[in-house]
């Protein structure tokens, strides 16, 4: 009986083109954007290009011109330099020609017209600088015999600090994303729970009236429907990690099997949520299908998808809900496999996406239990 | 106006779900836009736990510093603890002055005088490093010079004080900054939420045996597509003026012209996202194959047009693919709008452009494919 | 009363204020073919909802094969076919992969399994459509589809809520004959209907309900003895005039008449001979007349008499 249900469950949910072909492609296409997107961040954060800069050198600074001269020899010039008079020089940063204006003077002052990386790139120099000719301009009064000395010590690249790795594994800020990617695969899973109650209450669907007439317990047949249909959101994940994995080539670190199997875990967890939404019985289906769909994107908002910190801020602000909210635990557990060299952490997250799991069906359960309608 | 006011009455029906929606995604700006710290020139505020292995009145003075500059944070000295705050971000940068310091330090030693811990590269890591390494050459340099160890401490602590001054020039203050921030994440709310409320509704109008009754009917078929072009644009302006009032009711009304373009410019945005509705609407009725398309539009383009992640952040190629999508001109005017990028009249103009551009592109596209779908039952688009 | 094979007593159904069935008892006896007459709204699919624990009720009790039916009484399940008003299959599955999901839901065994759908794909004649999906099916093969899903499994006690909706006559036809082999192959059923020729042609006993009571039961003479009219006589009469008409009024066991200028109606209750008596009243006064049909009362006339014939537009 029960082996009956599931095959024509499994039948039915792979013949629900649309549905699969979206859980699919979902995770295709938007891992694809991510890719793209985040490699170019990469591209951008670690190379700095030559910035364009005016210097008004009202003071005629002769320290100023030999640092720049020098900058200017190297392969990759930190500046391209324009002098020029103040009048010009703002008209150049407002035209946007410039990236920002040095004044010379006793200090360098900067003045920039936009808020980005390139002119905090440009304060840095000129924090630099400014630093650089405080120190040499208080040497020289002790000892100006020492000047020399000074200077070398100030242009030589200092590394006084060492970096204790935490982890071995990849440290790119931007396999967050992916992490949050696969959640919300997981937690859109919830839509292909949410018909499982629909096609087995009677009040739902004349399926349902069908189903309910027959000698087949509910119970076996949303049991059936509930496996089928976490066989299928399973299989969903792992093709979803096989492509980031193999396809995309992000790095989920070196212990791919435990990530698999967080994924097939996760799947499960948002089934079970679907089933849970589909089963609140005062609902209209359009109603529930929104509910299941902007839920998981807010679980997934919270949990970083979109703005990558706001993780980080839940746990200052609201520390408990980062715990038992689906789309954190599920990318939680990634990050969990990837950075800690120890399993604690990492069953933790395994253990509580079991338990929301469990508890979400159970709900769902509950909830279907009824057997009689008061309407239908 | 019966198809108008069949069309309101389908509006209804579904307005349940356009709200959920409208509210979760108001909900997620709001959110964003108060905790956005994106620090370029104010300072940071940097979470600081320094462990003090050396305890010499130099590695003491150095954490005096740190304390004045930087917020300091108690953390247990243990790697799973510190794992903890870090991944939390309970605290930024873990900093250790290495057993030794205060020997190597006289000795004119810079190297290994710190260690830290972190988790991810961050900002706050760098400016951590730049700000040790700076203060290590420093009193370095003072020693070289022949000061005494403690008054080159005292110099260096001096020296690094001392701020450079940064002018932003010609900043015409856009306006309340949180203002311009609400209305970066607009074209998210706005497409996800057009696409999820007018798809469902045009495809009920639209189905096959009603639009064949409906063509039975005396209604002329431009009449009916016209009563159906005035239901969503009453739609789309409730649900548009929602949104601004939304943003008037937390930051209060626009004030400055500035404002007020920022406003205009969702406005051009609603015209855009309900082509793109009508059309995704035209394309199909599968309503997943529509959340496929409402999640992927809604997100990619807000990956590519720098509405989660700013537009300088991102590499030239993907700017320059974002380029093909309209949020991303929107984009760029609320940059300059809100002060961060330059204003200038022309490119304003050309933001402008461009996406009335694309509204007329996409309108286009439209007619032509309804033409083609609905030919054999000749249809006025 | 072993041979009762459904038993409902007292049966009371409340929608908040709405009164959906009204201290219902009926009782079906085996091999009957039972017809549930009533307008929309009567609690026809309201009496089959609670009859299938489907739905809750206030008050009453149901018996089914002399056993108390409740949601997990599955032996008791096991011997019903259900055929809904709405198709319910699945748009995924083919016809046959239809079929034997429903099937499955009843009969275990594989082989014995396999041998009840090609009867039920046989004996609903969609033998070429059995790869088809719901969706390329027309509307009667649908219907044809919706009743092969419900008794492939060969139950004792089949209920039909309005199978033969917008069907056409080809089907029907099918259909009923199917309905009829089911019976003669000793299934018992129960049959709702707004089509009374179906009703009239098929079944043994017929059950008329209205506002959620059941007003009439019976066989098909037995209803039509239950009602006023017994014979109706259409005349065609040109001028009449009132006299007349009122004489004809007047005759033994009329109790009503109607005239439109070219025709008079008279609506007979009981009686013989009441052709002879009015046609000879006719002679009498030398009126000529033309053609004379009679009729004598349908289900039709039963139910419209029955239930009034206010137009019913309650949904059901």
């Amino acid at each position: 009986m029960f082996l009956h249900n599931l095959k024509y469950e499994f039948l039915t949910a792979v013949r629900t083109k649309d549905l699969l072909i979206w859980m699919i492609l979902f995770p295709i296409i938007l891992g694809g954007f991510f890719k793209f997107a985040f490699d170019g961040i990469y591209e951008k954060t670690t190379q700095f290009s030559t910035l364009k800069t005016a210097v008004v050198d009202e003071a005629d600074d002769k320290n100023f011109r030999s640092v720049a001269e020098s900058l200017s020899a190297q392969e990759k010039p930190l500046l391209d330099i324009v002098y020029t008079d103040r009048d010009n020089a703002k008209k150049l940063l407002n035209d946007g020609d410039v990236k920002g204006i040095i004044y010379t003077g006793k200090e360098l002052s900067l003045s920039v017209a936009e808020n980005g990386i390139d002119q905090t790139t440009l304060k840095f120099f000129v924090d630099k600088y400014n630093l650089r000719s405080r120190v040499i301009s208080r040497a020289a009064q002790s000892d100006p015999q020492s000047i020399e000395k000074v200077a070398a010590a100030l242009s030589e690249e200092t590394d006084s600090v060492r970096e204790i790795p935490l982890t071995e594994g990849n440290t790119d800020n931007a396999i967050q994303y992916f992490y949050n990617l696969l959640a919300m695969v997981a937690m859109f899973g919830s839509m292909t729970g949410l018909h499982i109650s629909n096609v087995n209450q009677a009040n739902l669907s004349a399926l349902g009236a069908r189903k309910n007439c027959s000698p087949t317990p509910k119970g076996t047949g949303i049991c059936a429907a509930l496996i089928a249909t976490y066989i299928i959101e399973i299989l969903c994940m792992l093709l979803s990690v096989t492509y980031l994995r193999f396809v995309l080539g992000v790095d989920f670190g070196d212990k791919l099997p435990l990530v698999y199997l967080s994924a097939a875990l996760s799947g499960t967890v948002g089934v079970s949520m679907g089933f849970f939404i589909g089963s609140i019985c005062c609902l209209s289906e359009n109603a529930k299908t929104s509910i299941s769909i902007t839920g998981s994107l807010l679980l997934c908002f919270l949990s970083g998808l979109m703005i990558s910190d706001m993780k980080q801020v839940m746990a200052r602000k609201l520390p408990w809900f980062n715990k038992i909210n689906p789309a954190a635990v599920i990318s939680d557990s990634f990050y969990c496999l990837n950075m800690y060299s120890d399993y604690r952490r990492f069953t933790e997250k395994i253990v509580t996406m079991f338990i929301l799991s469990v508890v979400f069906a159970l709900l769902g359960f509950i909830m279907t239990r009824r057997k009689k309608y008061a309407s239908l | 106006m019966q198809v108008f006011k069949a069309f309101l009455k389908v509006v209804k029906k579904n307005m349940f779900t356009a709200l959920v929606f409208t509210f979760v995604f108001i909900s997620i700006a709001v959110i964003t836009a108060h905790n956005e710290d994106r620090s370029s020139f104010e300072a940071v505020k940097i979470d600081l736990t320094v462990f003090d292995e050396d305890n010499s009145a130099e590695s003491r003075a150095l954490t005096g510093l740190l304390s004045e500059k930087y917020h300091m944070v108690d953390t247990n000295n243990n790697k799973d603890d510190i794992m903890d705050m870090l991944y939390y971000e309970s605290v930024d940068c873990v900093v250790i002055i290495e057993n030794g310091y205060s020997e190597k330090l006289a000795a004119g030693e810079t190297e290994g005088l710190f260690s830290t811990y972190h988790m991810h590269d961050s900002y706050a890591l760098v400016i951590m490093e730049q700000y040790l390494n700076d203060y290590a050459s420093t009193v370095k340099a003072y020693t070289l010079a022949g000061t005494p160890l403690e008054e080159a401490l005292k110099n260096t602590a001096q020296d690094l004080a001392v701020e450079t001054e940064v002018n932003m020039e010609s900043k015409v203050s856009g306006g309340n900054d949180d203002y311009f921030e609400y209305y970066n994440y607009m074209p998210y709310i706005i497409i996800s939420a057009f696409l999820s409320l007018l798809c469902p509704v045009l495809n009920i109008m639209e189905r096959r045996d009603l639009r064949y009754r409906t063509n039975c009917s005396s209604v002329r078929p431009a009449t009916y597509t016209m009563q159906i072009f005035i239901g969503c644009a009453v739609v789309v302006t409730a649900l548009w003026l929602l949104m601004v009032g939304v943003g008037a009711g937390i930051y209060g009304m626009a004030s400055t012209s500035r404002e007020w373009l920022a406003v205009l410019n969702s406005f051009v945005f609603v015209l855009i996202s309900t082509a793109i509705s009508v059309l995704v609407a035209s394309l199909t009725s599968s309503k997943n194959i529509i959340t496929l398309i409402t999640q992927a539009l809604g997100l990619g383009m807000s990956f590519f047009c720098g509405i989660f992640v700013p537009q300088d952040m991102l590499g030239s190629s993907v700017l320059a693919v974002g380029k093909f999508f309209p949020a991303y001109w929107y984009i760029r005017l609320n940059n300059m709008l809100r002060g961060s990028t330059l204003l200038s009249a022309e490119k304003a103009a050309l933001c402008f452009g461009i996406q009335a551009a694309f509204v007329v592109a996409i309108v286009t596209v439209t007619l032509l494919i309804r033409r083609m779908k609905y030919n054999s039952v000749k249809v006025m688009a | 009363m072993e041979n009762t094979v459904v038993k409902i007593e007292n049966l009371v159904k409340r929608y908040g204020d709405l009164i959906a069935l009204d201290h219902l008892d009926l009782e079906i006896k085996k091999g009957e073919i039972l017809g549930l007459l009533g307008p929309n709204g009567s609690g026809k699919t309201t009496t089959i909802n609670c009859l299938l624990s489907l739905l809750s009720f206030n008050k009453g009790r149901i018996e089914i094969f002399g056993r108390e039916m409740s949601p997990t009484a599955y032996d008791i399940k096991k011997n019903i076919g259900i055929i809904m008003q709405n198709v319910a299959v699945f748009d995924e599955l083919t016809v046959y992969e239809n079929i034997d999901y429903f099937c499955g839901l009843y009969i275990n065994d594989k082989a014995k399994r396999k041998g009840y759908v090609e009867d039920a794909i046989r004996f609903t004649g969609l033998e070429d459509f059995v790869k088809f999906y719901p969706k390329k099916l027309s509307g009667g093969l649908l219907r044809r589809l919706n009743i092969a899903c419900g008794i492939a499994h060969k139950p004792e006690l089949i209920i039909l809520d309005e199978p033969t909706v917008a069907v056409d006559p080809q089907s029907r036809n099918k259909i009923l004959e199917g309905i009829q082999q089911l019976n003669r192959d000793g299934a018992t059923i129960i049959y709702t209907s707004h089509y009374m020729e179906e009703v009239e042609q098929i079944c043994t006993r017929i059950a008329i309900m209205d506002k959620g009571r059941k007003i009439a039961e019976g066989t098909k003479e037995e209803l039509k003895r239950m009602i006023k009219n017994t014979e109706t006589l259409t005349i065609e009469i040109i001028g009449l005039t009132d006299a007349d008409r009122a004489a004809v009024a007047g005759l033994p066991h009329v109790y009503d008449t109607a005239y439109d200028g070219s025709k008079l109606t008279v609506y007979c209750s009981g009686g013989k001979h009441n052709l002879i008596r009015i046609l000879g009243l006719l002679q009498e006064k030398e009126i000529s007349f033309g053609r004379v049909y009679t009729e004598l009362p349908t289900l039709n006339d039963v139910f419209l008499e029955i239930t009034g014939k206010a137009l019913r537009d309650k949904e059901e």
